[in-house]
């Protein structure tokens, strides 16, 4: 129902009271072509924001290696002064550490950029119509963004760690795509609820911090009741994790029905997410 | 090309007035979308407004609705609704083809970014591929008369820089429907002059919607206008010379000011034999107006002259008659004296004015230099021009027209 121009000029649109809700089910076709056709816009505004965010510093990209970097040597030294008993690992500790990172650091920075989009978009949210789904896709873009620069890096530390990953690592990109999808959806819910209410940006903070030790990056999955369920189970994020150290260490999935399940749940906040937000963006943008 | 693109019916909106109250009926709101009920959006809860109400018209291809009223009557909003960035909470709104909306020139422009790159980014959040963009840069730079500066990051560009650049992308896009907010006040005179022929020429094809409190402009390029006052129609049509007496007429009307020595004592005034300062006097086109003044002088200066100036609701002077300027100077009497001003076959267009009244001591130098201004009474009364109006300047010539 957006007014967004589009190449048909003779195209009619309504805005009445609650015009979303009485589409019904047409709302579905509604938001997936109104995607397509925002396709190049969100591409745009992932190439702005990264390179604005470039532009005025020295470092540049190098700041998106100190983070998982520093964090790693952290953990080596913890565990190499013994001062957290971490068992073996199916890979040397650096890689490991340095690939758990890499996963996070996905899924928490997409969804903490995606919780600020709606906030940081400002007047272009209450000036201008075009789908505002576009931000939190673009959020999400530079996160990919981020997760492709760091691979070169990660080579390099298993390379150093003398570490030959399996073949079957070249599949490990498509193993964490439902992984985006989960990112997304989630993304849909925090923006939202962060344009409303701002203490969310803040919680989600230390979420996302504690939330790193809910995860095995920093330690291998847990395998005794009660921390293997917790940790594997109720954690989506940990079947992701698992599944593509995996395919890096033994060439297949150790726990299929864990994976599958996290897929099935990403794919299905994913939906219910973007018709949240199909739903509610409009009465964001006049309270913003 | 007659057709209707834009239909209002009964369009209304509430804002809410506390931020408190606004979170909370939020997720009231939302809370009830998802459980699929349609919102309650037709009454007003406390702490709530009609920002708009009961909005209806409608606009063909090639007209022009100028938009106005005071400042805070739900203008912004109107058009906000019409954008769809935010949907109307009773009746509806139909819009036919590409909608253009300038609500804020530059919303979305990344400070950071150069101007070359914020023309695409501007340009595919308004809904443009790359290729239409590249089409069109090289026009867009022309119109914006940046070309020095189209590599510089944009937060180095000064608000009128801004604005012409923001304009000249929009103006490129050919919308079928144009929704202007009062974006333009900031630009030069040179490029305002632009832009306006620039919207003249897109509404030639389209239908604009232009809010303005310049009201030239408005009486220039708006081919019907819509005048607001808290959140309501108040008058539309197409008198929009009347539009704009109405909109000048939600205003208090300037105060009476008295300033320089008070050494003249206005005694009396009369515009053509109306002396109540309640009543306003009331002429035509090509009438006599006659002023007669009554009042004392101390013995400040022996020799003296009256001008006039005539304002209009704008607080623009469009006529002056000055006595000196046919070398009448009139000597101080000390006393009581009268004068009575004559002018003959007024010219000025129908609308309220205001008149000020300047009292000069004369010096005895040459020209008008040494002048001391004795007494101003500045808008001591206002008169109102009667009749049907024709054209907008505020002078219209009384001229000879000989056909053959």
């Amino acid at each position: 129902m957006k007014s967004r121009p589009n190449r048909e000029s003779e195209r009619v649109v309504i805005y009445e009271p609650n015009h979303i809700l009485k589409a019904g089910i047409r709302v579905w076709s509604e938001m997936f072509y109104e995607l397509i056709d925002s396709w190049g816009l969100v591409w745009r505004l992932v190439v702005r924001d990264i390179s604005a965010r470039y532009k005025q510093s020295i470092l540049g990209i190098l700041w998106t290696f100190l983070n998982p970097l520093i964090l790693m040597f952290t953990f080596i030294w913890l565990k190499g002064t013994n001062v957290l008993p971490i068992g073996e690992t199916a890979m040397p500790y650096a890689a490991f550490v340095f690939f758990g990172q890499m996963v996070w650091l996905l899924f928490s920075k997409g969804v903490m950029t995606s919780a600020d989009s709606l906030v940081t978009a400002g007047t272009m949210l209450t000036k201008i119509n075009f789908p505002r789904e576009v931000l939190i896709f673009s959020a999400v873009g530079q996160t990919i963004f981020e997760f492709l620069i760091r691979i070169p890096l990660l080579l390099i530390v298993f390379v150093f760690a003398g570490f030959m990953p399996k073949l079957s690592i070249l599949l490990v990109p498509f193993v964490l795509l439902p992984l985006l999808f989960l990112v997304i959806g989630l993304g849909f819910f925090v923006s939202l609820l962060n344009g409303m209410i701002r203490d969310v940006g803040n919680i989600l903070g230390i979420i996302m911090n504690l939330g790193m030790f809910a995860t095995p990056v920093v330690y291998p999955a847990p395998t005794s009741w009660p921390m293997s369920f917790l940790v594997n189970v109720i954690n989506p994020v940990s079947g992701f994790l698992s599944a593509a150290r995996d395919l890096t260490t033994v060439g297949y999935l150790t726990a299929p029905m864990i994976y599958v399940s996290s897929v099935i749940l990403s794919l299905l906040l994913f939906f219910v997410g973007w018709r949240f937000f199909h739903l509610v963006e409009p009465k964001i943008a006049e309270r913003i | 090309m007659s057709d209707v693109l834009v239909k209002a019916e009964g369009v209304t909106k509430k804002f809410c007035k506390s931020i408190k109250h606004l979170m909370f009926y939020g997720m009231a709101d939302i809370g009830r979308d998802m459980l699929g009920m349609s919102s309650k959006t037709d009454e007003l809860r406390s702490n709530e407004f009609w920002a708009n109400e009961n909005i209806s018209f409608e606009l063909r291809r090639g007209e022009c609705l100028g938009l106005i009223g005071p400042n805070g009557t739900g203008k912004s909003t109107l058009l906000k609704i019409l954008s769809g960035i935010i949907s109307p909470d009773k009746g509806q709104v139909e819009i036919r083809g590409r909608v253009g909306a300038l609500i804020q020139l530059g919303a979305g422009f990344h400070p950071i970014l150069t101007g070359r790159e914020n023309i695409y980014i501007n340009g595919s959040i308004l809904g443009f591929s790359k290729k239409e963009i590249d089409k069109k840069f090289d026009k867009i730079v022309d119109f914006a008369e940046l070309q020095d500066f189209i590599d510089t990051p944009v937060k180095h560009y000064s608000s009128g820089m801004h604005v012409r650049l923001g304009f000249a992308i929009a103006a490129q896009m050919e919308p079928d429907v144009l929704l202007i907010d009062e974006v333009l006040a900031v630009g030069d005179a040179g490029f305002r002059a632009k832009s306006f022929n620039a919207i003249t020429e897109i509404s030639r094809n389209a239908a604009v919607i232009f809010v303005s409190h310049t009201m030239p402009m408005v009486a220039r390029i708006c081919s019907k206008v819509m005048v607001m006052a808290q959140g309501q129609s108040i008058y539309q049509g197409e008198d929009v010379p009347f539009g704009i007496e109405e909109y000048f007429g939600l205003f208090q009307q300037e105060k009476t000011q008295v300033i320089g020595k008070q050494t003249v004592k206005l005694l009396n005034i009369t515009i053509n034999g109306i002396a109540d300062p309640k009543a306003v006097s009331k002429i035509y086109y090509l009438d006599d107006l006659v002023i007669e003044l009554e009042y004392l002088m101390e013995e400040y200066t022996d020799e003296y002259s009256v001008s006039i100036a005539i304002f209009d609701k704008t607080l623009r002077c469009v006529a002056q008659a000055l006595s000196r300027a046919v070398g009448k100077i009139f000597k101080n009497s000390n006393k009581k004296q009268t004068l009575k001003i004559i002018i003959p076959r007024q010219i000025l267009n129908v609308g309220t004015y205001s008149l000020s009244i300047h009292f000069v001591a004369n010096s005895s130098g040459d020209g008008y230099r040494g002048d001391k201004i004795l007494t101003h009474f500045q808008a001591i009364r206002s008169f109102k021009v009667g009749g049907h109006i024709v054209g907008h300047a505020p002078i219209q010539l009384e001229a000879h027209w000989e056909h053959q």
